[in-house]
């Protein structure tokens, strides 16, 4: 036991730094990491329930959900609920996706836009989820602006919207409260997010090679060669011949490959008519 | 025959340390008398005890009664005289010290593996060997090409050229070594060498007092196709060490290497055994009596290698999880 400790000493201290400096710094965030609002023309309400789908309660505790998240992300966190036709409301005639779209986005945008909403400024950081009920027309759509924008790739949108469709049919406060919960995780974690599975198959070969380079145990190196018992000097080559007997030249054509770059947040990003920069995804369900 | 002191009579021994005949008793140097008049192999020459274990090929040993070093004169002599030596360099201290700076990392021995009571049991063996000189003759024939590539607008160019190689060499090989001894594996013995045959000297018996030794089992022309296979694999090497810059080398047939024995050689060479028994099973250490270079397979406890495979992993993952939390914060 006294041998296993003193084997793995270094790496039981290093694990034990790490861990601490790990846990040092979250406590320190979560005491420290409180963005003060500095955009006062949108305070009070953020659930908007217009297709009442939600109790007064459910309300209430949406909104205190919101509340404690938005000092942690410093972002502004609106839920809105409508039953009605955003079709009609913007004089769309042919129910497409692409016109359902459009409609959706125009109107989360624009209730960003016309309530002021933004955490450190009006039509700063914040996000809006907008749920449709009305028959037809169901789906949702999320409007990202300011620092949820640039986060948000459209991956990411997709995976807040099907967080929500997996709940909204048997509770909408569910959904909606995931929601919340997926843009706190989110806007606070930090962009490198390893996949656990890496260190995991990191982990599995670093035993495999040291658990294979012990098992096997060798008698000896070899420590002779070539020239070990040949006498001083005895080596001569009488011969040494090397003779062209043919050469041929062939060609083939010659294009070096090139590669390209990627960039993830700003996911379907745009202008919205109140000349604010959105970005944002929905669809039907 | 035994090297008894002159002055205190106790058994005089070669040390490997100072080189030179030393008593351990009264810390004499030099100070030996050989005596011979042994009435059998099978008594020591010292207090008389009968050593019934002395094998077939036994040429010194230790009577298991007084501890005394006794050689036995018939298989040192005529025949089976030894014309060279290579005189213990390593002490048994030297060799413990030796061992252990080798293994002392070797986290998954068992813990008595280099304990003094265990190491001392280890015997200091002179193994009979023979060394053959040969006259080699070699002749390499074959065919090589040599690529050379290069872009030239947007076309890459491949020129091949085939050339034909012919190398004819002589060498000459001093005493290529192959053990005489049944009892040595082969080869640990290959593995042994090489010894440095600057310290090959004439034989002389007092280098055998206080070591185990044997003389040759069988003779030189029973031993020497080993000789002759590892002379011709040299030569093969030196040959083709000479041919370079070539891809995809083919050899014709008529290439070959003949030999010529020039002169032989039997020869006493130094080597260490170390015995250590685990769950069963004999582990052997041969460490070069001359050099210290260790041959030998140290026994491990699997668990315990598994057990430190499943914390090297958990490890890992942990100190790769706690990065990757630490990532998550930027």
């Amino acid at each position: 036991m006294k041998q296993y400790f003193s084997y793995f000493k270094f790496l039981f201290i290093t694990i034990l730094v790490m861990a601490l400096l790990t846990g040092g710094i979250g406590v320190v965030r979560s005491l420290t990491e409180k963005y003060i609002r500095k955009n006062n023309a949108a305070e009070g309400e953020r659930v908007f329930d217009y297709a009442d789908v939600l109790t007064a309660a459910e309300e209430k505790k949406l909104a205190e959900q919101i509340a404690k998240r938005e000092q942690q992300t410093g972002c502004d966190i609106v839920i809105v609920t409508i039953d009605q036709s955003v079709l009609e409301f913007y004089g769309y005639e042919a129910n497409t996706d692409s016109n359902w779209s459009r409609a959706m986005r125009d109107f989360a945008d624009d209730f960003y836009d016309e309530n002021g909403f933004g955490y450190n400024r009006v039509h700063g950081d914040g996000v809006l989820l907008l749920d449709n009920w009305y028959e037809g027309e169901k789906g949702s759509w999320l409007s990202t602006c300011g620092r949820v924008l640039e986060r948000y790739s459209n991956s990411m949108i997709d995976a807040v919207l099907d967080d929500v469709y997996d709940r909204v049919e048997k509770s909408p406060y569910k959904a909606y409260s995931a929601y919340i919960e997926d843009i706190y995780r989110d806007m606070t974690r930090g962009r490198i997010n390893i996949n656990p599975l890496i260190p995991l198959g990191v982990a599995a070969v670093a035993a495999v090679i040291f658990i294979v380079s012990h098992m096997k145990t060798k008698e000896g190196e070899k420590t002779t060669g070539a020239t070990t018992y040949v006498q001083n000097g005895s080596v001569q080559f009488t011969v040494m011949r090397d003779e062209l007997i043919n050469k041929h030249v062939t060609s083939v054509a010659y294009n070096p490959s090139s590669g390209s770059g990627g960039h993830s947040g700003g996911g379907g990003r745009h202008v919205s008519s109140g000349g604010v920069s959105h970005g944002g995804g929905g669809r039907r369900r | 025959m035994i090297f008894k002191c002159k002055n205190c009579g106790g058994n005089v021994v070669y040390d490997p340390e100072i080189q030179k005949m030393h008593c351990p008793y009264c810390d004499g140097v030099d100070s030996e008398e050989k005596k011979t008049e042994q009435q059998s192999i099978y008594n020591c020459i010292n207090c008389g005890g009968v050593i019934s274990n002395i094998g077939e090929f036994t040429s010194a040993s230790r009577c298991p009664y007084c501890g005394d070093y006794i050689i036995f004169d018939e298989r040192v002599t005529g025949a089976y005289k030894p014309n060279r030596i290579v005189p213990f360099v390593y002490s048994k201290e030297l060799t413990k010290k030796k061992l252990r700076e080798k293994f002392k990392s070797c986290v998954f021995a068992p813990g008595d593996f280099l304990s003094e009571v265990k190491l001392d049991t280890m015997t200091g063996l002179y193994v009979p060997f023979w060394m053959y000189d040969y006259h080699v003759q070699g002749r390499y024939d074959g065919e090589g090409s040599k690529i050379r590539k290069w872009v030239s607008g947007n076309r890459e160019y491949t020129e091949t050229s085939v050339y034909h190689i012919v190398r004819e060499m002589e060498v000459d090989f001093d005493k290529m070594p192959v053990d005489a001894s049944d009892a040595m594996p082969d080869n640990i013995m290959d593995l042994m060498e090489p010894y440095n045959y600057g310290q090959l000297v004439d034989f002389k018996e007092e280098y055998m007092s206080g070591f185990f030794a044997e003389r040759y089992n069988q003779d030189d022309m029973a031993m020497e196709p080993r000789a002759v296979g590892k002379a011709k694999s040299d030569a093969e090497l030196l040959l083709r060490n000479s041919i370079s810059g070539y891809v995809g080398l083919k050899s014709s047939l008529n290439n070959q290497v003949t030999l010529a024995r020039t002169q032989t050689n039997y020869a006493l060479l130094p080597v260490w055994v170390y015995n250590y028994k685990y769950k069963g099973e004999d582990f052997t250490f041969h460490v070069n009596g001359q050099t210290g270079k260790i041959v030998g397979r140290v026994p491990l406890s699997k668990a315990k290698v598994w057990g430190y495979g499943a914390t090297v992993f958990a490890s890992v993952f942990a100190l790769l999880m706690l990065v990757r939390q630490l990532l998550l914060f930027f």
